[in-house]
């Protein structure tokens, strides 16, 4: 197996999970396109590992599981939280970032 | 065993898992597509775990039977179901999400199709076609031992050579190297690791300072969560 | 022990084994740190809401302080372990006979005063007290003060330690004293002044934060250190500042002091970054200083590290051009103040130089020169802030220009090269300057405000204790002989060596510093009368009927008016009164000054009794005329109308254009923050503004406009993803273009996050194309 197949299958991957971003509408959606990201990220990081020979790749996928756990944590905390004072959680609703 | 058949073996090895590998990707990519652009809440959730549960595969096929595992305990075991609370939380329309407007969706995509392009071009101009060496596998190490010989398992007795009946068998170091690797995983005492001890080794030595530090983060995390979340 | 210190070469520089106390100093700023977490978490259902824990902990840590300076006097002459030098490592001790105990005198100098007349005549009767050796002196050493230097290390990466411990000598250990005292001072103070405030708790957890803080920065032992403790004094300064944000005034300072300090503090990065690389990769204080003494660092890296560094101590230590925070910051609490902004805080700026002086002491060139950036920015403040003092009404806006001033005489004496006469000045300045910012708040706790013209006066009827250590603490910021200001400021004229003082014995012949460090000192006694006359004298133009504060205020106040009035006791100069050098003068410059390798070989100016009658005779001419004008002037025609007047109805400004003019200037506090907002910040905003507009119009436009239809259709496909508002600004042919161009821009803050991660996205891309194909 050569190595860039694992990471075109990430590229693809992560492309789409920024698509996903993008253009999805609701809030808990987005924050999966999120995971689609991390998820690529992680692929990439196992084939350099198997590449290289070394663990370091999985160590730190492992590490990046744990901290996409704390994330999806705190991001559906502040869905939650724009449900309860918006009645809504449609991102495109939200244009308060206007300076 | 001759080099022909080391070279015959690897590339069946290969072909094999090329075909899982694409069977896999397939199966991803469409689900990862579909999970994108469904209109469905809930499918697309369902779809994310297709997503993670090929990707837990391929981690697998790429030799890391640890990542593998911890992506599927905690993706699909416990991140998946927060999601689902989360939807169910919201109380978002369990049916369409279609109206996304056109004009976001060909944003999305520029940006999307702009990104792998560069990606790709990027990966293709820089590794070519490296080759993923598995490298040679370590001998399994094995601990003589006195065994009861109903305990052996099948193809352990055939190849050693000894009847089910034969009660008490002195397994040797030599007895044990004739047999097959396959074969040798089963042989009780024998240490079977995947790269598992060595992952162990390197979180809990060289990376115990980032391992603390996710630990905290965690636990800030947790903090935080429930802090933005509770009702005042 | 003048010059002599200046010719002696010491080998030695810090020792790590020393008296257990010496050793574990790093307990005092713990206590503190522990205390903030404990209020934090358990305060709001304590009893007292947290404040007994705050208490108790600066306490301990008083004790503590006051441990460490009784072992550190036992440690400076008693000391003959192995000690060791940055550069050279370990010293073989060859002189551990010396007989230490047996001359009282350490140095083992004796002093000779020979009257010489300078002039012809006797008008200027000059008493000359000289130094000599005596032939037994000859032989012996001076007894080199041993820094103690603990700490581990913190991290290490690509072969650079980053340390971090406790480096304790003399400033550190006199800082110890003064910021445990006056914090615990506070403390006390506190639970009366904010008594029922609505965040006490979170106030207390503050105040113990910055204890910490303040105590981390003095016991650095490297840069790095100093750096983060450096931020953390300038959080809490910011959270107390703003302690009563819902008012928008408090928060505005609270801000401005954060962002000011920010323009220094980006000074001190640099400073620290500067002497990492031209040291070869250290932070330790001591390495870098022995580095400096010994030559290996190059004298244009110095100057600039010194140069950056003075941009920091000019923003934290509130010297002139950077100094518009602190006035501001009086919006905090008063205790606040009296700890942050005029004891400890804004002293960290000049401990900082004290830290590194071979670095500035070279780098400026202080040596026989007559001028320097360091002691020019200094003098400077010392009278522009005290000219701003006097057209202040808020009594604690008087303070805070007052502190400013003072803090200038402290730069310049560093400036200079009076190293000892700057450290003493911020010890005894810390303690009268906090008595007045606590006696302030007593008067404001009565009457409910700080404005002097409308609501004081005629307080001294209502408030006798706040009224007398108020006066006390006044009169030793003006310097008045014999209180702890005169000495210190004395010492620092002094160490000026302007017009020959000292017989050259001081490090060069700052003439200017000397003139402008006297015109300070006139104009701090005039607006202190000044102050003292709209606050305590006259008729009682407020409302109400005040009264004396309670005894957690009137004490610390009591406290520190002692303090201020005999903490200059133990820095006599050599030979006052007796003629020769006694042991029980001095004393500070004894047991503060380092004495070992790592610090430089500066002179030590002699005391002259005639700068000390001139410089009384100028303090005293400014309060003078003050009372001449308020006491009598304006008392006098108060009492004659019975009107309640605060100052000449036709006085000179009402009648003379140019004072008018001035005192317009000084109103306005010479225009600095019309300067920095309308000036600076409008000029950088502007250019901005019309640099996106052009790039609107020429290269947006113009690529539109000259493409084809086609690429038009392509760049509509783009824009109209992008933004639908830039596409008809540029579609809509030239003629709307330069109107509507200005607008494009703007048009992209739609404020959909969405749009916003994709502009993002689309240009990491971009960014990471155009890398991968060019390089």
């Amino acid at each position: 197996m050569i190595l860039n197949q694992f990471l075109l299958l990430a590229a693809v991957l992560f492309s789409l999970g920024v698509y996903g971003v993008l253009t999805r509408r609701n809030g808990v959606l987005v924050l999966m396109s999120v995971e689609l990201i991390l998820n690529a990220v992680n692929i990439n990081l196992v084939a350099f590992g198997a590449f290289q020979d070394n663990v370091q790749g999985d160590v730190f996928a492992v590490f990046v599981i744990a901290v996409a756990a704390a994330e999806v944590g705190v991001g559906l905390a502040m869905v939650l939280l724009m449900y309860r004072n918006r009645k809504s959680i449609d991102f495109s609703e939200v244009d308060m970032m206007r300076g | 065993m001759t080099e022909a058949f080391l070279l015959a073996q690897a590339v069946e090895f290969d072909v094999a898992s090329n075909i899982a590998f694409a069977i896999i990707s397939i199966v991803m990519l469409y689900s990862a597509f579909k999970m994108v652009t469904t209109g469905n809440v809930v499918h697309a959730a369902l779809y994310l775990v297709i997503v993670l549960a090929a990707s837990a595969a391929v981690f697998i096929l790429l030799g890391s039977d640890f990542v593998g595992a911890t992506q599927i305990l905690v993706y699909i075991g416990a991140i998946i179901v927060l999601f689902l609370f989360g939807i169910m939380l919201t109380k978002a329309q369990l049916g369409d999400d279609d109206s996304v407007a056109s004009e976001k969706r060909s944003m999305g995509a520029l940006v999307g199709t702009l990104l792998f392009v560069v990606m790709a071009f990027a990966l293709v101009d820089t590794f070519g076609n490296d080759e993923i060496n598995f490298g040679d596998p370590e001998p399994i190490a094995f601990t003589p031992s006195t065994v009861d010989a109903s305990d052996l398992p099948t193809p352990v007795r055939e190849a050693l050579f000894i009847s089910a009946d034969a009660g008490e068998v002195e397994l040797t170091q030599a007895q044990f190297d004739t047999l097959e690797p396959e074969v040798q995983r089963r042989v009780p005492g024998a240490e079977v690791f995947g790269n598992n001890k060595q992952i162990a080794d390197a979180i809990f030595s060289q990376y115990i300072i980032p391992f603390e530090a996710v630990s905290v983060l965690l636990l800030a995390a947790l903090i935080g969560a429930i802090v933005v979340a509770r009702k005042e | 022990m003048f010059s002599i210190l200046a010719t002696e070469a010491f080998e030695g520089s810090f020792t790590t084994e020393a008296n257990v106390i010496l050793e574990n100093v790093w307990l005092i700023p713990l206590l503190p740190a522990i205390s903030f977490f404990v209020i934090l978490f358990f305060g709001k259902r304590m009893p007292k809401g947290g404040a007994e824990v705050g208490i108790a902990a600066i306490g301990l840590a008083f004790v503590l302080a006051i441990l460490a300076n009784v072992a550190w006097i036992d440690h400076r002459d008693n000391f003959d372990g192995p000690t060791q030098s940055a550069l050279t490592g370990l010293i073989e001790d060859d002189h551990a006979e010396d007989d230490h105990g047996e001359d009282e005198n350490a140095l083992g100098t004796t002093l000779t005063v020979t009257d010489t007349t300078a002039g012809a005549d006797g008008v200027d009767e000059v008493v000359d007290v000289d130094l000599a050796f005596t032939e037994a002196g000859e032989g012996e050493e001076a007894h080199a003060a041993i820094a103690v230097l603990k700490g581990t290390d913190w991290l290490t990466n690509g072969g650079i330690a980053f340390s971090v411990g406790t480096l304790l000598d003399g400033p550190s250990v006199m800082m110890l004293f003064v910021v445990t005292m006056i914090s615990l001072l506070v403390h006390i103070y506190s639970t009366d002044y904010v008594a029922g405030d609505r965040r006490y708790t979170h106030y207390f957890a503050f105040l113990s934060l910055f204890s910490a803080s303040m105590l981390i920065f003095v016991l650095s032992r490297s840069t790095l250190q100093a750096l983060v403790a450096w931020e953390l004094v300038g959080v809490c300064s910011f959270a107390l500042i703003g302690h009563w944000w819902e008012e928008k005034p408090n928060s505005d300072a609270a801000l401005k002091a954060f962002l000011t300090n920010r323009v220094g503090d980006v000074g001190l990065l640099i400073g620290i970054i500067i002497l990492f690389f031209a040291s070869g990769g250290h932070f330790d204080y001591i390495t870098i200083n022995e580095m400096a003494l010994a030559g290996e660092i190059n004298q244009t890296a110095l100057t600039w590290a010194a140069i950056s560094l003075t941009a920091a101590v000019m923003s934290k230590s509130g010297q002139f051009v950077l100094h518009t925070w602190l006035p501001d910051a009086m919006a905090g609490p008063t205790p606040v103040s009296a700890l942050i902004h005029a004891a400890t805080l804004v002293t960290a700026g000049v401990f900082l130089i004290g830290r590194l002086y071979p670095v500035f002491f070279i780098g400026y060139n202080i040596e026989g020169s007559s001028i320097n950036g360091l002691s020019l920015i200094g003098a400077i403040t010392v009278v522009g802030a005290g000219l701003v003092a006097f057209v202040q009404d808020d009594i604690k806006k008087v303070l805070a220009y007052s502190t400013v001033s003072q803090l200038g005489y402290m730069v310049m004496a560093l400036g200079v090269g009076a190293w000892t006469a700057a450290m003493f000045h911020l010890f005894t300045h810390a303690f009268f300057k906090a008595g007045l910012f606590l006696g302030s708040g007593s008067v404001a706790h009565a009457v409910h405000s700080f404005n002097m013209k409308t609501d004081m006066g005629g307080l001294r009827k209502f408030m006798p204790t706040t009224h007398k250590t108020f006066i006390i603490c006044s009169v030793a910021l003006a310097g008045v002989f014999p209180t702890a200001g005169f000495w210190s400021k004395d010492e620092i004229l002094v160490g000026t060596g302007g017009f020959g003082v000292g017989s050259g014995s001081a490090n060069g012949s700052y003439d200017l510093m000397l003139v402008m460090g006297l015109v300070g000192a006139a104009l701090t006694g005039a607006y202190m009368t000044r102050a003292i006359y709209l606050t305590f004298y006259g008729e009682f133009r407020g409302h109400g009927e005040p009264h004396e504060s309670g005894k957690r205020i009137t004490v610390p106040l009591i406290i520190l008016s002692v303090f201020a009035a005999g903490a200059g006791l133990i820095n006599l100069p050599p030979g006052f009164i007796t003629g020769s050098l006694e042991p029980w003068q001095e004393r500070f410059f004894h047991f503060v000054e380092p004495a070992a390798a790592y610090f430089p070989a500066i002179s030590h100016s002699v005391p002259s009794y005639w700068l000390a009658v001139v410089a009384s005779a100028v303090g005293l001419a400014g309060p003078a005329v003050a009372y001449w004008y308020y006491f009598i002037k304006v008392d006098g025609l108060a009492k004659q109308t019975g009107e309640k007047l605060t100052e000449l109805p036709n006085g000179l400004v009402a009648n003379n254009k140019f004072a008018a003019a001035g005192h317009a200037l000084l109103k306005n506090k010479y225009y600095l923050d019309h300067l920095y907002n309308d000036v600076i910040v409008a000029s950088v905003k502007g250019p901005i503004a019309r640099g996106a507009i052009w790039f609107n119009k020429v290269v947006l436009d113009g690529f539109v406009d000259n493409a084809g239809k086609g690429s038009v259709r392509t760049g509509k496909f783009i824009y109209d993803s992008i933004d639908q508002g830039l596409i008809e600004g540029t579609v809509n042919g030239s003629g709307k273009l330069s109107s509507q161009s200005g607008q494009g821009l703007r048009r992209m803050q739609t404020g959909k996050v969405q749009q916003y991660a994709a502009l993002l996205f689309a240009a990491a891309t971009v960014l990471a194309g155009i890398f991968i194909v060019f390089i």
